[in-house]
């Protein structure tokens, strides 16, 4: 799948099974310009320790309101809600995929690292 | 038109919640649009940060050692619109001015960073983050 991007800013993409379980995370994070574009290619498959995944993309947040996302062309919410259809999620995991809706991964085994996306929006707000 | 100072970043961050068996090849781009004229790369540049753990699902197996770079591999594409003229690619790590090139409309940074597997019951835990970065000057030129 290809994940278009046109201006700058972080955005954080959940990756889910069918079951709603976020399996892996990507922030991306581009920066230079305005008008500037970037493409990330990704597989909606991940082999893991139990399995081959078949996943589905979810766009969870975005720094910026103003940069340009698109999965495959798509909206990133229709082009989540196809791929849930196709993998076979229950009606209330691809309601929440595709209103951006996915949970935080949890790692089972190390290494870590915390997500600090609430810290940040909370120092952000403060300061403006 | 010259556009003058110049930068490109991009960067990605990938955190798994469970252990792989397979941890997917990183590979992105970022592109900015130029006007032709003449281009001055000051400086291209590669961070990775990984974290990894090598382990079994299974008590009484040792998956073996395994070894994987420090470094993304990171290079930047200028490219004119002569579709018979190749594209002008730069790799880094480059902290000097490169020579000036003429003619590129695009301006294309990619990273990438290696994917690798472990047969079962050898299994995989890591969190990293590959980015990438380049400065450049475009010049009224030629």
């Amino acid at each position: 799948m290809q994940i278009a991007i046109r201006g700058e800013g972080e955005l954080v993409i959940r990756f889910i099974d069918k079951k709603g379980a976020t399996l892996m995370q990507e922030r991306l994070t581009v920066s230079g310009s305005p008008t500037m574009t970037a493409l990330r290619v990704v597989e909606l498959s991940l082999r893991t320790a139990k399995g081959d995944a078949a996943i589905v993309p979810v766009l969870c947040s975005q720094s910026n309101p103003d940069q340009q996302v698109l999965f495959d062309g798509d909206a990133p919410a229709k082009f989540t809600q196809r791929r849930c259809k196709e993998i076979g999620c229950a009606a209330k995991v691809a309601a929440e995929a595709s209103r951006g809706a996915a949970p935080p991964p949890v790692p089972e085994s190390h290494p870590s690292l915390t997500g600090d996306d609430a810290v940040i929006a909370k120092l952000l707000k403060a300061v403006r | 038109m010259a556009q003058g100072s110049l930068m490109l970043q991009i960067g990605v961050e990938q955190t798994f919640a469970g252990t792989i068996t397979n941890l997917p090849e990183v590979w992105a781009v970022a592109l900015h649009s130029l006007d032709g004229q003449r281009t001055v790369v000051r400086e291209i540049a590669g961070e990775k940060s990984q974290a990894m753990w090598l382990m079994a699902t299974v008590n009484n197996y040792e998956p073996g050692d395994m070894s994987i770079s420090d470094h993304a591999l990171s290079d930047l594409w200028l490219v004119t619109n002569n579709a018979r003229k190749p594209p002008t690619i730069l790799y880094a790590p480059s902290h000097v001015s490169s020579p000036p090139i003429d003619g590129a409309v695009v301006a294309l940074l990619r990273v990438r960073d290696f994917g690798m597997t472990v047969n079962s019951p050898g299994a995989i835990a890591t969190i990293r983050r590959v980015s990438s970065h380049a400065y450049f000057d475009e010049t009224v030129g030629f």
